[in-house]
């Protein structure tokens, strides 16, 4: 792997070259973009060509030349120099041992593995990259406790935020920070990338119109699919079901997706053991809710902006039944709605009340005609 | 690494130096030079805005050894000051307050505070981001804060002073740090450029300083950004391209589709914003940003001082904002605030931003009561108009009076109450009456009333119909206790009690159908339900009127 081969995020790189090149490199950067658009890759690989020995050149584009110590170091993974910094590393701080399932990103991991280690020198390079990986996560007392080192770090220090939500970053920490911007990436790429994945044309161009230019989680899905979590089987049924249910039926219904969610989350369970249980649950019914809105979101678009535009383009009939139920103001209220109950999962709600609810406001047009 | 970034290399030096805190420097200089410099300050303001920056120079002015005494003109060249500018200093100690923030190290600090400064006058602490300090570790300052010994000063930096208790808040002389206006900023970032001899268009500087927010380092890291891109001159065109900010071209064609409540358009622009690589919480922060320009054109005029626009772009806004109407702007603006925060807390937020912006799009326009009656008066101006309309409605009304007669029985009691003239004689009066009101009601509700007809008079009730274009003015007639007045002001000029009821045209043809095919059954089932208690609450309650009855089958 090396610079050249990160995936359709040329802006981004030329960014990084011009800024190598020019000799005007900041001391730490916020990558952002949406999940799964190759942030990560793309900052061990500039952090490997900034920890190179001897980079490679060429028409002003630097790149590691994979042979040297350093490289060879980099790729098994052990270079000294370069530190990531994860939220699960808080398992390894001193005070909380045994602490498995971090949600934030705590102040202890932020303190002992980035603030005492930054100031001691590079090993074996003549830099030192620290890279935090989910620094949406941050919470305010980490952040804060970052802002001294990430306003005037040593001089050998690179220090990368990988973010996919910027605006939960504190106004001080972006202002002390250089963002790139990652973009989504286009839709036919992904799908060609998931058929190389080994997935069919149909289930591949689903899923790569629902991750919306997020190849990372056009990915995830297509290896649950593989693994046999019937995610587009499910997709396939939900949105017959929701074309035609009635009142009566909402409450099996709701069963039912509690149940198909149960069958993703334990597939995924299979693939990422990991990862926390509840976690995954979680990501899983989100998955649900994201089937349902984009069927609303069709069921809007249909109508105004032609069938060419939406994304369940293999059930359109559905779509089109959905849509004479609700007008396009009707669907884009309740699109609201179900992006309620996605925050509720966050939150706690018991899983069943959240589907139950859901449908049940979907169906309640209904009894006012009625 | 051999470069630092702009905020650092040029962080200002002297108090003259800093830009936008004017009164802040003058009160610390006066201070120094009359001597009557605090034991502990409290510097307040939002990033970058010079609170550290503030905090070093007041340390070198305190603590320069090249004179005697305090100086307003620090030299930067002795040891102290170059130890301080690099933070380095023995005796003035900058405590990231964050990561010090329990009791421990605040002990500590006490400990140390007794000693002599080794070198200077003064030992002085700079404790940055103070509000992250633990209730305890502020306890703990408290007694030596507030009788430090004489050669111990403090200075705290923080963004969010409601963090920091009321009992520090009064032990310390506290300065808020105004946010930097735009043009000071456009102004120290050319200084910067054409310091580092960067070549430069005059049309970047503007939107870049707009784009720092009120923050000296926000502009500074990015114009770090824009000269790291490594293309010259600078110009605006690279804001878009590489900051990844907005495409002004495109936001403006989103509101222009909402404007035109092109509901097609108007997603066909937000999906041409999202591949340019936007951001959803982006797109919403510069609706409402340039939304709030069209409320400003709107309400003070494309020339307003409160603007921060270029010519060409102050003309767009005001072509723009002839699409909105104020109350419709203020709706949109508080909906994307709103909107704002169920975006932030969702991964796939693509779905509701569209449903917003077509909620928008699809939203009646609201009207505002001056141009609404402004058209009116225009209306009246063209009278070549009115009559026209006025035509239609005699002509509904004469296709619906027959099929409503044979109906007038038995809904019952269609006498014509003594002294009252017919329904004939009322329109013969019609022109009359609205002068009347003219005078004793005004203009503005006689205006609303120019284009209406009475068309049935049935048991003191006096049905007044408008056109179907009409349907506001009907609505306006019958809300803000209009009605009563018109109603006493008709009930005295025909000397007997009148209830007035509005309806539209369309409604009257719409009532007139099912009327047709109305059977005696009906009517009396009409007269039941009417008489029925809880209708009748109904009625009362909300002021309603029954318009018709329909079979459930």
């Amino acid at each position: 792997m090396s610079l050249k081969e990160i995936f359709c995020q040329d802006n981004a790189i030329s960014i990084l070259q011009r800024g190598f090149a020019a000799d005007k490199m900041p001391h730490a950067y916020i990558f952002a973009g949406a999940e799964g658009v190759g942030k990560f890759k793309a900052a061990r690989e500039w952090a490997k060509m900034l920890l190179c020995e001897k980079p490679v050149i060429e028409k002003d584009f630097a790149d590691s030349c994979g042979a040297c110590e350093s490289c060879r170091l980099f790729e098994a993974d052990s270079h000294p120099d370069f530190n990531l910094i994860y939220k699960e590393l808080l398992e390894f701080t001193k005070d909380n041992k045994g602490k498995k399932t971090p949600v934030d990103l705590a102040i202890d991991v932020i303190r002992e593995f980035l603030i005492e280690k930054i100031s001691t020198k590079p090993t074996l390079s003549k830099r030192k990259v620290y890279v935090i990986s989910e620094a949406e996560r941050l919470n305010a007392s980490s952040q804060n406790a970052m802002l001294k080192a990430l306003e005037e770090p040593p001089d050998y220090c690179t220090i990368i935020l990988l973010c996919t939500r910027t605006e939960r970053l504190l106004a001080t920490t972006k202002s002390r920070c250089r963002t790139i911007r990652f973009l989504r990436i286009d839709t036919e790429k992904i799908i060609d990338r998931l058929k190389e994945m080994g997935l069919e044309g149909k289930k591949a161009q689903y899923f790569a119109q629902l991750s919306q230019g997020s190849l990372g989680q056009a990915c995830q899905w297509a290896r649950l699919e593989l693994a046999g979590a019937n995610i587009y089987k499910t997709k396939k049924e939900l949105l017959g079901s929701l074309a035609t249910y009635k009142l009566a039926e909402c409450l099996t219904l709701a069963e039912q997706l509690l149940e198909n969610g149960k069958k993703i989350a334990a597939a995924w369970q299979e693939i990422e053991s990991a990862t926390s249980k509840t976690d995954i649950n979680r990501k899983a019914q989100k998955i649900l809710i994201q089937i349902i809105i984009s069927a609303l979101h069709d069921a809007m678009k249909i109508n105004i902006a032609g069938p060419q535009t939406i994304i369940n383009s293999d059930q359109q009939a559905q779509i089109k039944s959905i849509a004479e139920r609700f007008s396009s103001e009707q669907s884009a209220e309740k699109i609201a709605d179900a992006y309620k109950t996605m925050h509720w999962i966050e939150s706690n709600v018991n899983e069943k009340l959240i589907f139950e609810q859901l449908l049940l406001n979907l169906v309640v047009s209904d009894i006012i005609k009625v | 690494m051999a470069y630092t970034v702009l905020a650092r290399k040029y962080r200002s030096q002297t108090f003259d130096d800093v830009i936008g805190q004017n009164p802040i420097s003058q009160t610390l200089k006066n201070a120094i030079k009359t001597g009557k410099v605090a034991h502990a300050y409290l510097f307040v303001g939002t990033r970058g805005v010079g609170k550290t920056t503030m905090a070093r120079i007041m340390a070198k002015s305190l603590n320069c050894l090249a004179g005697d005494a305090p100086t307003i003109e620090p030299c930067c060249k002795c040891e102290s000051c170059v130890a301080i500018n690099l933070g380095e200093d023995i005796d003035v100690l900058e405590i990231d307050g964050a990561s010090n923030n329990g009791v421990e190290e605040v002990r500590k600090l006490r400990e140390n505070a007794i000693y002599r400064p080794a070198r200077a006058r003064f030992k002085i602490y700079i404790i940055d981001e103070v509000h992250m300090l633990s209730s305890g570790a502020f306890n703990a300052l408290l007694k030596i804060l507030e009788e430090p010994p004489s050669h111990v000063k403090f200075i705290f930096a923080t963004t969010e002073p409601n963090k920091v208790i009321p009992t520090i808040q009064s032990r310390c002389q506290r300065f808020d740090f105004n946010n930097i206006n735009p043009n000071l900023i456009a102004g120290q970032l050319k200084s910067i450029l054409e310091q580092e001899k960067i070549k430069y268009k005059e049309d970047l500087v503007l939107p870049l300083a707009k784009m720092a927010n009120g923050s000296m380092r926000d502009g500074l890291s990015l114009l770090d950004r824009v000269i790291s891109i490594g293309v010259e001159p600078l110009t605006a065109g690279l804001l878009e391209e590489f900051l990844g900010c907005p495409n002004s071209e495109k936001i403006y064609n989103l509101i222009a589709k909402i404007g035109d409540s092109d509901a097609a358009g108007t997603l066909v622009a937000a999906d041409d914003l999202i591949t340019a690589g936007l951001g959803e919480v982006q797109i919403t922060d510069s609706l409402v940003e340039y939304m709030r320009d069209l409320m400003v054109v709107k309400s003070a005029g494309t020339e307003s001082e409160l603007l921060v626009l270029t010519a060409e772009q102050r003309k767009q806004a005001g072509r723009l904002a002839e699409k909105f109407d104020i109350a419709a702007l203020v709706y949109n603006i508080t909906t994307l605030e709103r909107l704002r925060w169920a975006i932030k807390n969702s991964d796939t937020p693509r779905a509701l931003l569209d449903a917003s912006l077509l909620r928008f799009a699809l939203s009646e326009h609201f009207l505002n009561v001056d141009e609404l009656l402004s058209q009116l008066k225009t209306g009246t101006a063209r009278q070549g108009v009115v009559p026209i309309k006025k035509k239609q409605i005699a002509d509904h009304n004469t296709a619906v009076a027959p099929v409503d007669a044979p109906a007038a029985p038995v809904t019952d009691k269609k006498t014509d109450l003594p002294g009252l003239n017919d329904i004939q004689g009322i329109k013969n009066d019609w022109q009359n009456v609205l002068q009347i009101i003219t005078a004793k009601l005004g203009k503005g509700t006689a205006g609303l009333l120019i284009s209406a007809e009475p068309s049935r008079l049935e048991a003191g009730l006096l049905t007044i119909t408008f056109p179907a274009s009409a349907e506001v003015r009907k609505k306006m007639c019958e809300s803000n206790g209009r009605t009563a007045q018109i109603q006493s002001l008709l009930s005295e000029h025909y000397g007997t009690d009148l209830r007035l009821k509005f309806e539209t045209a369309v409604n009257g043809e719409a009532q007139a159908a099912p009327a047709v095919g109305r059977s005696k059954t009906t009517g009396q089932k009409r007269a039941e339900l009417i008489n029925d208690p809880a209708v009748k609450t109904i009625l009362m309650g909300l002021d309603a009127t029954v318009t018709g009855v329909e079979d459930d089958q």
